[in-house]
């Protein structure tokens, strides 16, 4: 009896509502709500006596009779646990969107109640005709509300949507003779005994039916037009019933279909997700990118019907399509129907951004949980299917994150809290949090992931004291920027766990809600859009690489070979190696300065922590003389390029992915030096790199500007910003006596012993480039003359200014006594198995290899007292500088050439410029936008199916169904 | 009576190859939209073919057919319970895409369907 | 051209890949599966002599439910269309041979299909003619005259009453039997009779009314958007 209620309830509220409509509008809606409610508590009421939230509930079933006797004379309804539940997400949408809907075109009313009850129907159908009438129900509903929708593309909408019902109709019917014919009923389960011709006759029509329904490429044309052109509040109540129901059904057709061989789903579902998702990498309109993603999941619904079976379907497909249909829900409700353009003008990035990333599938949020489980699958199957799953899911990403990043503006006040879309915002929470309850048993914060010891200790140090020194400047942000400070701090917390993950997938899932709570830190910058979309497209491309890794090696971050190989990529990409410092760049210039500080000083050396523990030396062994290359070349070219730029962060940026060239070169090396001097070096650059873009936060919080050519002679304003910055250069440029002469000391003696003498050079050679830039910020930034407007200008905050004291002590504590860290870190790394050369020794202050000795101590005394000495000297010389406004220039009554030509710091190395002409050749933004160009061309061939013209779709299907026939009448005689 | 048999089955295929070819290849969507019932015609005269069984009468058990006999007098009488749902669907999708391809035609000036593209790719 | 071609082509291919099908579809010389055991049992289920109707209002309730839903959301969606985009021209004064045969024909047509509909179980007809015949009568009277007919005040209520009724009439049998839509909630009488067959006749009837005021809907849309010139 509750199930005939939670199925008819909102059919009799239709016949109701009809007759209402147009004589009580409020009532109407009322009594639509009421029904609403009604059924939705009928459908609780079956999920909890089906007991579907618990183990193995999803598959308890419940009988809907009707009609007289038994199948297949009548006709079952059949609920399980499974449909009940996506039944539960049928009503929460429609109770979500009624109110938006309805209450703006008034006689939607019934047709919006019928859905429900349609929805259901389809669902919980077991009958093959009886599935087409809720079909039909379905698509001749979706015309009308489409017609009838708020859109000035309706009449095309609807007509595509009615000559795409129309084909459906046709095929399907073809079907039902067929079946009956060769069966002699009707039930579903019957489709599956079939044999021979037949049966391959019906799988071909049937599976273009499920397809074009699904919107699975390539037959997902219509489907792209509908998101884009459909009045935005009908997509939204449509996303979570119609479409859900239809993929629900679909799930059930599949795996009835007789089908020679169902493995082949899965290989239509692949390259569809591939070049589907292609083919929307360029997409801008965001209802048409709902709508590729409708189609990407459309393709891991055949992927699913083609490699997983029993419970772990049911629960794989229920996780993926609730989830992803209220995700988009929420998304549609966001949209004001009103702004014809673009509907998402307005909305608030922020709320946005949760559904969003539920349709991504990042970490925690649930579609992720079965994300995992689907590639786990595959992986046994066929790695290169898993391949290309991933790079399908990261190209629906891509888009995605176009999407939000486009629009991160502020919170909007104007909208009520209790809104449709917050509403549908917090059940996509409340659902994350339900999951990853559930999902938290594979989680593990204590295990032996990760060797215990000293070094897993540094790392642990840095996480933790990079994230609470950053933290105290981040409250407040700097000029047109927002605080990122609770981002920081999530994607801090979330990083110092990083090195206690008792498994893989903890890892994993620290590591992905780190990088996104970072991404949305650097959302806070000015000007956002450009930083933030590239750094969520690298951290995506790293996740997914680590992904792949950790379903290679079995819950393990990586194991030898291919894993290993992923691992190394996804470190490269995350520090910016080999060209991939395109994200840096872009996302440290963008984001809030201390954002930048803590991306750069702390956050990156998660990827230094993820190649030293990930895997066994042994592993990294056959990748280390490229790895090594690698690094090289990148702190050559990276320093070169920091050189030539003049924004100060964007030299710091450039400048940071020069330095970690130098630990990517350390850890190629795989000998006990390498390793020591790469560890060593990440620990200085953690303290040096921090104080210089804490600095530079200081530097644009007080004069609004990154540019060098606007800046000069803040000495005298902020001499303690240029203390600490002035220490962190030295260190950095690896002069003696501070810390980064050490770390490059080592690193040297490291590649001499391993007799690679050619990297050796252009490491050295990278030196030098450093110091020019390193010259060239501190001349730009501090001295010279300083600009009038300011003459003003404050010390920094101490909010950045205190941690950067911090940093600067430690910093020459580990100057003149680096034995504090090496008398740890050298048995440690010796301890490391597989690591070759020979072992450094200490004896009191003095670090000893064989190539020779550096005494820190003795050094740094001996520095101290050159320049002591030369400090002396010039100081009882007794001249005095002159000082020198900088608008004391005279021209001779020239017209004077531009400001930045009259600045003394303008186009400071123009002679190394001009020298080095060639290099902007091989820029790396032109390496990408190529590789963005390619995929945009490949992509282009894909779209170019999808003409617009309702009849090429309609040929598409049936070309794809004589494909499909004539291909498994050729595997079958 | 097997040549009856193919005939109607040969035709109600050809109804469906032309109202396909006709949707394929017309321009202007109220044709379209009549190419949709010809081959809707085809496919309910399919299906009312395959309840067919040579030699019987309707599935109406009065005094005609005694219902001790049913089994072997009538023909299938659920094909023709499928086509009538059948047919009555045919009828409210074509009411309803007539309706949206007259509004069609009039708000956007025209009726071909070639220029009703503005959503693509 | 090409287009054309390549269409053929398509259509041709697909033809005669599914020509291989026929083999499977021979003529049959007796009743198998579903249907024999409808011809079987028929009668003794649902007590109607008219199977066809046994198997529409009874065995498969659920299939005509969701067919008259059809019905339902086709007319709904079309009088809402209509109603938010008029077509825009006025009816037109109806000829003198409309204007007359509509005062005589509605009341045998009427008589007709109320026949239909309720003899559904006896004889060929059932909610569906019998609707589409009262629509008809409906649709003579509208043309006959050159405004809306008084009767099309009552079409909303009309449709809302059947369709509750039909809804309640399958919940009756969830109820009772535990089947949704059983037509044996009261007795199934003696076979041949009017009044038997269960619930039937009272389905058929609701179905009738149902598709009558669905169609007389669609039709009064059309007239008060201004189809009819």
């Amino acid at each position: 009896m509750v199930t005939a209620l939670a199925v008819f309830l909102p059919l009799l509220g239709a016949f109701l509502t009809a007759w209402l409509t147009h004589r009580n509008e409020r009532l109407s809606l009322l009594i639509t709500r009421l029904f609403l409610l009604a059924g939705l508590a009928a459908i609780l009421v079956i999920a909890a006596r089906l007991g579907a939230v618990t183990d193995g509930g999803l598959e308890n079933t419940m009988i809907l009779r009707t009609g007289v006797m038994t199948p297949p004379l009548s006709i079952d309804l059949k609920v399980t646990g499974w449909s009940a539940l996506a039944a539960v997400v049928v009503y929460v949408g429609a109770l979500l969107g009624v109110g938006r809907f309805s209450g703006r075109i008034p006689g939607t009313q019934p047709l919006l109640l019928t859905l429900v009850t349609t929805s259901l129907g389809l669902m919980f159908a077991t009958d093959f005709f009886n599935s087409f009438v809720f079909i039909e129900i379905g698509s001749i509903i979706t015309i009308g509300l489409t017609a009838a929708g708020r859109c000035r593309r309706r009449w095309e909408v609807a007509l595509k949507t009615a000559m795409i019902s129309g084909l459906v109709t046709i095929l399907y019917l073809l079907a039902v003779v067929i079946v009956y014919r060769t069966t002699g009923e009707l039930r579903l389960t019957a489709i599956s005994t079939m044999t021979g011709f037949p049966a391959i006759l019906v799988s071909g029509l049937l599976l273009t039916v499920i397809m074009t329904e699904i919107k699975a490429f390539p037959l997902s044309g219509w489907g792209l037009d509908f998101y884009q052109g459909v009045d935005k509040n009908f997509a939204a109540v449509y996303s979570s019933t119609w479409s859900l129901a239809v993929l629900l059904w679909s799930a059930r057709m599949l795996t009835v279909l007789p089908l020679p061989d169902p493995g082949v789903l899965a290989r239509i579902g692949a390259g569809g997700l591939v070049l589907g998702q292609l083919a929307g990498l360029r997409q801008r309109d965001p209802g048409r990118m709902m709508g590729y993603s409708t189609s990407a999941y459309a393709s891991i619904l055949l992927i699913l019907a083609g490699t997983v079976h029993g419970a772990d379907y049911l629960s794989l497909t229920l996780l993926f399509f609730t989830f992803a249909s209220l995700s988009k829900t929420t998304v549609f409700l966001m949209a004001d129907p009103e702004e014809e353009d673009d509907p998402w003008k307005k909305v608030s990035g922020y709320v946005l951004l949760l559904p969003l990333l539920c349709i991504t599938g990042i970490p925690p949020f649930p579609v992720f949980w079965a994300k995992i489980r689907m590639l786990t699958v595959l992986a046994d199957i066929s790695p290169l299917l898993m391949g290309a799953v991933i790079l399908g899911l990261f190209f629906e990403s891509v888009y995605i994150y176009r999407l939000w990043s486009s629009r991160t503006g502020p919170w909007q006040k104007k909208r009520k809290y209790f809104d449709a879309a917050f509403m549908g915002a917090a059940l996509l929470a409340a659902g994350t949090v339900w999951t990853a309850a559930g999902a938290e048993q594979g989680l593990s914060l204590s295990g032996e992931l990760f060797r215990a010891g000293f070094v897993r200790d540094l790392f642990l140090a840095i996480f933790a004291g990079g994230t609470l020194l950053s933290l105290p400047g981040a409250f407040r942000g700097g000029p047109g920027e927002k605080s990122p400070a609770v981002w920081m701090l999530v994607s801090g917390v979330a990083l110092t766990l990083l090195p206690l993950s008792g498994n893989g997938l903890t890892f994993y899932v620290l590591w992905e809600i780190s990088a996104f709570a970072a991404v949305i830190g650097v959302s806070k910058g000015a000007r956002p859009s450009e930083g933030t979309f590239w750094f969520a497209v690298f951290a995506g491309a790293a996740g997914y690489l680590l992904l792949a890794s950790l379903v290679l090696s079995d819950g393990a971050v990586s194991s030898p070979g291919i894993p290993m190989l992923l691992v190394a990529a996804a470190a490269l990409l995350k520090m910016g190696q080999g060209g991939a410092h395109l994200w840096n760049v872009r996302a440290y210039s963008t984001a809030p300065s201390t954002m930048a500080a803590f991306l750069s000083g702390t956050s990156s050396k998660a990827a230094v922590f993820l190649l030293v523990f990930s895997a066994s030396a042994a592993a990294i062994l056959p990748l280390g003389t490229s790895l090594a290359w690698i690094g090289a070349l990148t702190a050559l070219g990276m320093a070169a390029m920091a050189s030539l730029e003049s924004d100060y962060k964007k030299v710091l940026a450039y400048a940071s992915v020069s330095q970690l060239g130098y630990v990517i070169m350390g850890i190629g090396l795989t000998s006990v030096l390498g390793w020591t001097a790469a560890i060593y070096h990440t620990f200085n650059h953690f303290l040096f790199k921090s104080i210089l873009f804490l600095g530079a936060a200081g530097v644009i919080a007080r004069t609004g500007t990154s540019d060098y050519d606007s800046l000069g002679g803040l000495v005298k304003r902020m001499p303690l910003t240029f203390t600490f910055t002035l220490i962190s250069v030295i260190a950095f440029a690896g002069v003696p006596p501070l810390s980064g002469f050490g770390s490059k000391w080592l690193l040297y003696n490291a590649l001499v012993e391993q007799g690679m003498l050619p990297l050796a050079l252009v490491a050295m050679f990278a030196s030098v480039v450093a110091f020019l830039y390193a010259f060239r910020l501190l001349y730009a930034v501090f001295l010279g003359q300083l600009a009038p407007r300011h003459y003003e200008v404050k010390e920094a905050p101490l909010a950045v200014l205190a941690p950067q004291g911090v940093f600067t002590a430690v910093l020459m504590a580990l100057s003149f006594r680096p034995t504090l860290l090496l008398d740890r870190l050298v048995p440690a790394v010796a301890s490391i198995a597989g690591l070759g050369g020979e072992i450094p020794v200490i004896e009191g202050t003095a670090l000893s290899t064989s190539l020779g000795y550096w005494d820190a101590w003795s050094v740094g005394m001996m520095v101290m007292g050159v320049f002591g000495f030369a400090f002396v000297f010039y100081w009882i010389s007794g001249r005095r500088p002159i000082h020198v406004g900088q608008l004391d220039i005279g021209f001779a009554g020239e017209l004077p050439p531009s400001p930045e030509e009259v600045h003394y710091a303008g186009d400071f190395f123009r002679p190394f410029r001009r020298a080095l002409a060639f290099l902007p050749e091989i820029h790396a933004s032109k390496v990408f936008g190529g590789i963005v160009k390619t995929a945009d061309l490949a992509g282009d061939v894909f779209r170019s199916l999808f003409t617009g013209d309702a009849r090429t779709y309609l040929l598409h299907s049936l070309i794809i169904l004589t494909v499909m026939i004539l291909w498994m009448k050729g595997g079958t005689p | 009576m097997n040549v009856f048999y193919w005939t109607v089955a040969g035709t109600a295929s050809g109804l469906i190859i032309v109202g396909l070819w006709g949707v394929l290849t017309r321009k202007n969507i109220l044709r379209i939209g009549l190419a949709f019932t010809i081959a809707d015609t085809g496919v309910n005269l399919l299906l009312v073919w395959s309840g067919y069984l040579p030699g019987r009468t309707t599935p109406i058990l009065n005094g005609d057919v005694p219902a001790a006999e049913a089994v072997s007098a009538v023909v299938d009488p659920l094909p023709q319970a499928l086509v009538l749902t059948s047919i009555v669907i045919g009828v409210a999708v074509a009411a309803l895409f007539v309706v949206v391809a007259v509004l069609a035609s009039r708000r956007l000036g025209t009726a071909d369907i070639r220029r009703m593209k503005e959503l693509k790719w | 051209m090409i287009r054309t071609l390549f269409v053929l082509l398509v259509l041709l291919v697909l033809a005669a890949a599914a020509t291989s099908v026929i083999p499977h579809l021979k003529m049959r010389t007796e009743l198998d599966g579903a249907g024999l055991e409808y011809a079987r049992r028929g009668l003794e289920d649902t007590g109607s002599i008219n199977l066809v109707t046994a198997v529409i209002v009874a065995y498969r309730g659920l299939d005509t439910l969701g067919e008259v839903v059809v019905l339902f959301s086709a007319a709904t969606s079309v009088m809402l269309i209509l109603s938010l985009f008029p077509l825009g021209r006025g009816p037109t004064d109806p000829s003198f041979i409309v204007a007359h045969t509509a005062r005589v024909l509605p009341a045998p047509i009427m008589l007709l299909a109320v026949y239909f509909t309720t003899h559904s179980h006896l004889s060929p007809g059932g909610g569906f003619p019998g609707g589409t015949i009262m629509a008809s009568a409906f649709l003579l009277v509208m043309l006959g005259s050159s405004s809306t007919p008084a009767g099309s005040k009552i079409l909303p209520a009309l449709e809302a009453l059947s369709g509750t009724t039909f809804g309640l009439l399958g919940l009756w049998g969830t109820m009772t039997l535990g089947q949704f839509l059983n037509n044996r909630v009261i007795g199934i009488g003696n076979p041949g009779y009017l009044v038997s067959a269960g619930i039937i006749p009272l389905v058929s009837l609701a179905i009738g009314v149902k598709v009558a005021s669905e169609f007389s809907g669609i039709f009064a849309a059309f007239r008060k958007s201004g189809g009819n010139r």
